[in-house]
């Protein structure tokens, strides 16, 4: 992967990795300044070795997490990316005519190949122009009666292969390179999955059907699917043949449909080598070679008019002022200063040429109500482009890299959570170790140290935890992360698009390391500076763990504090120099340069004295409400809020709000406390009021506010702030009301009158140790929480399973065929065939044609024409498909049926896809700019709609320019509707628009069928592929998309679930960790137990309750809280999309919770016994 | 006469527990004099151990002030008293309190690597104080391998190690047996007289009340009796 959260991983890895130098360097120069604090932390670590492996074990699992989230990133980078660079070979720049197959003639003539040779004469950066035929086209092996339909046909120019060779020989050749330059006409390279598909082998004939009938060509080799021989996407099925033989069958003599262009770099894998910068500019230096200039002048003179700039530049102010909108990928902004130049300079040129460019200029144009100019506009970009240039190789890199680092970000998101409960556990297990040393850190106090030499010793012991911790999190985060990419491997292992490889770079590792020493070394800062405040005398006589504040200095002393940090450097340059002088060898002098470091640690210490200062009078509370008020009003959508001020950001009103009722809280607590109430019913009321608070207004749907607030945007961010607040109010509101659960607990399990004094124990020890029990709490209900949301969601997608007529309309079989081999009329096919399928197999045939338009809606604000795609259908689809419409103008019908029949009946009436009129990408992908959508039809308001006016025209540069096509849209389609082609923007209608968008015939492409017998599907798909081999039909049962659809998410869930569980185990690990502690230090009480007559079995059982108590408490939360997040995101979903249900599968929750409490309940028993084994005499002598 | 090193004045502590407050401290004011060894006594939780902690710095107090050598406690800060605590002031606690994770040695050099010496005059006087309490032959044993005595006398060379005005010492012979229990108050006494040192020892013991120069006596946070030399 390149990205992260937008950062190039270069740098997130340099920059951990410094940071991670820093600490460590800091860490040296402070230890070496004062060694005794380092032989003081050094000694511990060896003390007791259990506990070392514990804490280590603790502190690893955080950057496990990380590590198996870019390990899995990397992972599936490189499955697409290595099948995206084998499929290309030597091909970076693809060249090919800008005119579509379904407008017109897409082939290019031996005159634009010498063009493109004599632009690229000399050009050191090419090592190869290639000019070649790719098509699909049905091949047999008659010996056989194997068919691949849809194999990938290749014809080259073997004159012009350098730069394009590196095909790799199969087993059957040796390792060995061949030399495909030698083919002769009758021959044919064929790749192996089409020798696997077909039964081939060499020396057998290769049948192909062309639509001059069939020719036989001899296998000569059979090579590995790379390059040239690498097939699609979609089909890797591949041969190769001489560029000649592919002419005479498609009839295109001394024509090429693609001119494949290779430029030198180093090789990225075996065999294709690869160079971003060189690959970029030959693509340029091809575009505007390409370009035709005399168009180019026109447009130029065009656009310099002041009319025109002047739209251009309202537009772009328009841009800036808004800020929700960020992202604009057409070149308008290049555009504009361009214009004053004198001639059309190279950026004007590359940046007219642009397509998303020119629809947004003549969107502009449009506006001006100019006929003349527009049609002027527009027949100059027609003519513009020559020959599209397609940098195709940086395009796919990049494409696998979006993809990639998607899921990544995806892992990070739901990975956080378990993230945050890995550094909580770290921040316990520091506050436990520091428990056991309360006596030492006492008389450490009383003999002089100060209390940042604490914080220092407990930093030094826990930097080399985190180190250790770092080391071992990493190795364990690559073993799950191999073991969790299995899951994947194997639920992809059918498919020929992706192959999935395990592949993690160093980078990553660099990032998880640091990353995960980073975090815990702030994590293990923060804890020592949390335990080094401590009351020495309660300390001395080891009596609590809970921490005593200090008292607060006053004003003064605080600003003292401020000044003498900052000039906190000269003292200590002093102190040091000092040293120095003291001679104490060379090695402090080395560390006296690097003490310069310490400016980072400085400027932090300085803040953090500057919110010191502040911070006794945030306590009261006051100051908290006014700067969360204006958070809160900065965060809002500008149009509710004040003008002009507003960023329309729901995790800052979220803040601020936050900030408001903790204000509150506080405020309440002052009152309280003038009021004379006891402090412990002060703390009660104004804490709950906080936790209550908080909880309501993060329980709240993700809208609910948002009449008040306007539209807001949050992203992932927002779901992890409001899941970690939710579930920190609902434990602050438990542990403040701890007796209250105490009360409910002991009247529930206290019936069992032997068990009473068991149950009293161990429901008084949890909660006499709140921070503990608190912190163990907040980590087991939110590791269920987030396992809870995850185990909802999944269920969310099984629609599919559930309905699948919502996706197939009723339709079992879909098949496409080649399009120069368009079928007359399939039943006569059907009745003419061998005999294998008769017509009364079939109860409903359907045809259907697909092309990309540009649609404009009428009256609509933008004027601007966008990228759609007609679905043209007989009468047969229209009347026989049974998908349900979501909105539909009832002037035309009732039901869905009626639209569809009007629809059957009147061409001038279309049905549009469900994404059209979707506004935002909510859970989805962001919104394409280019593509087409409609305003005015609120996709959460279903029913009744108002037919819509729409105009179509074919692509700039394609068919004729004044074909302008009307239609009405009367109904909107079921967003899961056709959802297995990728319908995003498609417009059904009837077919005889086909004749009216392109002067040339549009052949039916597409086929659906309905069978007699719907559980013949698969058998059917199968023989209609060989009945109409003639015309390359590949079809496919809509069972088997559905079942594949199935495998695959079901192994990206447990892939992600599996990842998930890495978190139930820190939560898992808490639990164990704190039963360790309490049985070492409850020693004594153990033995007085067992000496006043408890028995072993009890004391064993009352261990082992307490951690149950945390877990099912835990337990009931994160279920709670987790239901109640996924049915806001639910509620969500269901807004954009209809019918989706909400169902809690209450068996998978079962499981894991079972699962988690058996897991908690097996680390408590091991502590548990051996606390029973404790013998009274000897527990009781320590005294 | 002598000077005041320790005076108190109008010293109250109060703890507060939930439903409780007990007076720990009641306007105490007490005077020790530079090189006296006083001796704080009375029954359990008459107030004898938060004096000591209050008067030491250990704790805070709510009202009064105590001042050491003249200087206020209250107006120093946190690190300022504890550096004040590193230079001018000894510790040895019931339970020796020694780090289990250093040796002898280290743990009385200790206090004066944190006041500032160089690792070989820490090391050259540590060895010197151990010598002193009779431990010259235990230098680097860890504190588990010593006995109680034993580990006591470190604890006692430690609170010497920085030649302190004074030393603090809360019950120092409670968990020994009384032939051990003598002999370091024999030691005590004698660093006291070689060295001029004040000693403030908290005990409920009248034997070693007795040996002490004089007796202070408390009951329900109030001194009672503040003894006579």
């Amino acid at each position: 992967m390149e990205k992260l959260f937008g950062i190039e991983m270069d740098v997130l890895a340099i920059a951990l990795f410094s940071g991670m130098l820093v600490i460590i360097l800091v860490t040296i120069f402070l230890a070496a300044r004062n060694r005794v604090l380092i032989k003081l932390a050094l000694r511990n670590i060896p003390r007791r070795k259990a506990q070392t492996l514990l804490i280590i074990t603790g502190l690893m699992l955080s950057t496990t997490i990380i590590m198996a989230a870019l390990a899995i990133g990397d992972s599936i980078n490189s499955g697409i990316r290595l099948g995206a660079l084998y499929s290309l070979g030597g091909t970076d720049v693809r060249l090919s005519s800008p005119v579509f197959s379904r407008f017109g003639d897409n082939y290019l003539d031996e005159t634009v190949v010498d063009e493109v040779r004599s632009a690229l004469q000399g050009d050191t950066r090419v090592d190869g122009i290639l000019p070649l035929i790719r098509e699909k086209m049905p091949v047999i092996n008659e010996t056989s009666g194997k068919t691949v339909s849809d194999a990938v046909i290749v014809g080259a120019d073997l004159n012009s292969m350098n730069g394009f060779t590196d095909v790799l020989g199969t087993e059957e050749n040796g390792p060995i390179k061949i030399d495909i330059r030698n083919l002769q006409e009758g021959e044919t390279v064929i790749n192996k999955p089409l020798s696997d598909k077909l039964d081939l082998r060499i020396d057998d004939l290769l049948t192909l059907v062309s639509a001059t009938g069939r020719t036989q060509h001899k296998v000569v080799a059979i090579v590995d699917p790379v390059g040239l021989i690498g097939g699609t996407e979609s089909s890797r099925s591949s041969a190769l043949f001489p560029v000649k033989t592919v002419q005479r069958l498609f009839n295109r003599d001394a024509k090429y449909n693609i001119i494949e262009v290779s430029v030198t770099g180093d090789y990225v894998v075996e065999g294709v080598t690869y160079d971003e910068i060189k690959s970029e500019e030959v693509a340029k230096k091809l575009s505007l070679a390409f370009i035709n200039n005399q168009a180019v002048n026109e447009l130029f003179n065009l656009l310099k008019t002041p009319k025109v700039v002047k739209a251009i530049k309202s537009e772009l102010t328009e841009r800036e002022n808004d800020s929700s909108n960020p992202i604009f990928s057409d070149k308008l902004a290049d555009l504009l200063p361009e214009l004053d130049k004198d001639l059309p300079s190279d950026e004007l040129k590359m940046a007219i040429a642009d397509s998303l460019t020119q629809a947004k200029i003549l969107g502009l144009i449009e506006k001006l109500e100019d006929e003349n100019l527009t049609q002027s506009l527009f027949f100059a970009m027609s003519e513009l482009v020559e020959l599209n240039v397609d940098s195709i190789k940086t395009r796919s890199l990049e494409f696998a890299e979006i993809i990639s680092s998607g899921i990544v970000l995806f892992f990070t998101i739901f990975g956080s959570f378990s993230i945050i409960v890995g550094l909580m556990l770290i921040f316990l297990v520091f506050v436990m170790l520091a428990a056991s040393r309360t006596t030492e850190m006492g008389i450490l106090r009383a003999i002089g140290t100060k209390r940042r030499h604490l914080v220092q010793m407990f930093t030094y012991e826990g930097l080399l935890y985190s180190l250790g911790a770092s080391i071992a999190g990493t190795v364990l985060g690559l073993l799950a992360s191999v073991l969790l990419m299995q899951l994947m491997i194997r639920g992809f292992a059918d498919e020929d698009e992706i192959t999935f490889y395990y592949s993690v770079t160093f980078q990553s590792i660099i990032i998880a390391f640091s990353a995960g020493f980073v975090l815990t070394a702030l994590t293990v800062t923060i804890s020592a500076y949390r335990v080094s405040k401590l009351n020495i005398v309660v300390a001395i006589r080891g009596l609590s763990e809970e921490f005593v504040t200090d008292e607060i200095p006053n004003a003064k002393q605080r600003a003292m504090t401020i000044l003498k940090w900052i000039f906190g450097p000269f003292t200590f340059a002093y102190e040091t120099w000092f040293i120095w002088r003291s001679g104490q060898g060379i090695l402090i002098r080395v560390l006296t340069i690097m003490g310069l470091l310490l400016i980072f640690p400085w400027l932090l210490i300085i803040i953090w004295k500057i919110f010191k200062f502040f911070q006794p009078w945030l306590l009261t509370g006051w100051p908290l409400l006014p700067i969360g008020l204006i958070m809160t009003v900065y965060g809002l959508d500008p149009e509710k809020g004040i003008k002009g001020f507003g960023l329309g950001n729901a995790a800052l009103v979220s803040v601020g709000i936050s900030f408001v009722i903790v204000s509150l809280g506080l405020i309440i607590r002052s009152f309280l406390a003038r009021r004379g109430y006891r402090g412990e019913l002060q703390r009660r009321v104004s804490m709950t009021f906080i936790g209550l608070g908080m909880l309501t207004f993060y329980a709240l749907p993700f809208d609910a506010l948002e009449d008040i607030t306007g539209e807001l945007d949050g992203g992932p961010e927002m779901f992890v702030l409001s899941g970690v607040s939710l579930v920190a109010a609902s434990v602050w509101v438990i542990m403040h009301n701890a007796d209250v659960i105490v009360w409910i607990i002991s009247k529930l399990i206290g019936r069992w009158g032997g068990l009473r004094p068991v149950v009293k124990l161990a429901i008084a020890y949890p909660m006499a140790a709140r921070l503990r029990t608190g912190l163990t709490l907040a980590m087991f209900s939110l590791v269920i929480f987030t396992m809870m949301i995850f185990a909802i969601l999944i269920n969310l997608g099984n629609v599919l399973v559930d309905e699948p007529d919502r996706a197939s309309g009723g339709f079992d079989i879909r098949a496409t065929i080649r399009p120069e081999l368009p079928i007359d009329d399939p039943y006569e096919v059907l009745a003419l065939g061998t005999g294998k399928l008769s017509t009364t197999d079939f109860k409903v045939i359907t045809s259907q044609a697909r092309v990309r338009v540009e649609v404009r809606q009428d009256g609509g604000e933008e004027m601007q024409y966008k990228s759609a795609r007609i679905r043209a259908s007989d009468e047969s689809w229209l009347q026989n498909n049974t998908y349900q419409l979501t909105h539909w103008d009832s002037e035309y019908g009732g039901t869905s049926a009626e639209i569809w029949e009007a629809v059957a009946t009147n061409p001038e009436l279309a049905v549009v896809a469900g994404n059209i009129i979707s506004t935002d990408g909510g859970f989805g992908p962001p919104v394409d700019p280019s593509s087409f959508k409609i305003e005015g039809i609120d996709p959460a308001e279903k029913g009744q709609m108002k037919s819509v006016s729409i105009t179509l025209r074919p692509p700039i540069g394609q068919g004729s320019l004044d074909t302008a096509v009307k239609r009405k849209v009367i109904g909107v389609l079921d967003s899961f509707a056709d959802s297995f082609e990728n319908s995003g923007n498609d417009i059904y209608m009837h077919h005889s628009v086909l004749q009216q968008v392109s002067d040339k015939f549009v052949p039916f492409t597409e086929y659906k069928f309905k069978l007699s017998d719907p559980l013949r599907a698969d058998e059917i798909a199968l023989l209609l592929d060989t009945v109409f081999i003639e015309h390359g039909m590949k079809s496919r049962s809509i069972k088997s998309y559905i079942d594949e659809n199935q495998t695959q998410s079901n192994a990206f869930n447990q892939l992600f679930q599996g990842f998930m569980g890495l978190g139930l185990l820190v939560g898992v690990a808490s639990i164990g960790v704190i039963a360790f502690r309490a049985v070492v230090e409850r020693r004594q009480s153990i033995g007085m137990m067992r000496a006043i007559g408890f028995k072993e079995r009890m004391v064993q059982l009352q261990f082992l309750m307490e951690s149950g108590i945390v877990a099912v408490l835990g337990s009931v939360l994160g279920i709670g809280l987790g239901t109640l997040i996924a049915w806001n995101i639910f509620k969500t979903i269901s807004q954009e999309s209809e019918g989706v249900t909400f169902a809690i599968p209450w068996g998978n929750v079962g499981m894991v919770v079972l699962v988690t409490l058996i897991f908690s309940l097996v680390t408590t028993f091991l502590p548990a016994r051996q606390a029973s084994k404790v013998s009274p005499s000897e527990a009781l002598r320590y005294e | 006469m002598t000077r005041a090193i320790i005076k108190s004045e109008s010293v109250s502590k109060t703890y507060r527990s939930k439903d409780i407050t007990v007076n720990a401290l009641v306007d105490v004011s007490i005077e020790v004099e530079e090189g006296e060894m006083i001796a704080v006594m009375g029954p359990s939780g008459s107030g004898k151990t938060t004096l000591l902690n209050c008067l030491s710095g250990l704790d805070s107090i709510d009202s009064g002030n105590v001042s050491i050598n003249g200087q206020s406690l209250s107006e120093l800060s946190d690190d300022a008293l504890s550096g004040y605590r590193a230079k001018n002031m000894g510790f040895v606690f019931q339970v020796y309190n020694l780090l289990p994770v250093l040796t002898a040695v280290e743990n009385v050099e200790l206090p004066l690597i944190l006041a500032g010496s160089s690792q070989r005059d820490a090391t050259k006087s540590a060895e010197e104080k151990l010598e002193m309490v009779g431990l010259g032959d235990r230098l680097s044993h860890l504190p588990s391998e010593l006995s109680g005595g034993q580990q006591q006398r470190v604890a006692i060379a430690r609170a010497l190690a920085n030649d302190p005005a004074i030393v603090w010492a809360d019950e120092p012979t409670g968990n020994l047996d009384s032939s051990n229990a003598s002999e370091i108050m024999q030691l005590l006494k004698r660093l006291n007289k070689e060295s001029q040192q004040t000693f403030v020892l908290v005990t409920h013991s009248e034997e070693i009340g007795m040996l002490t120069d004089r007796i202070m006596r408390m009951s329900d946070g109030v001194i009672v009796d503040k003894g006579t030399g």
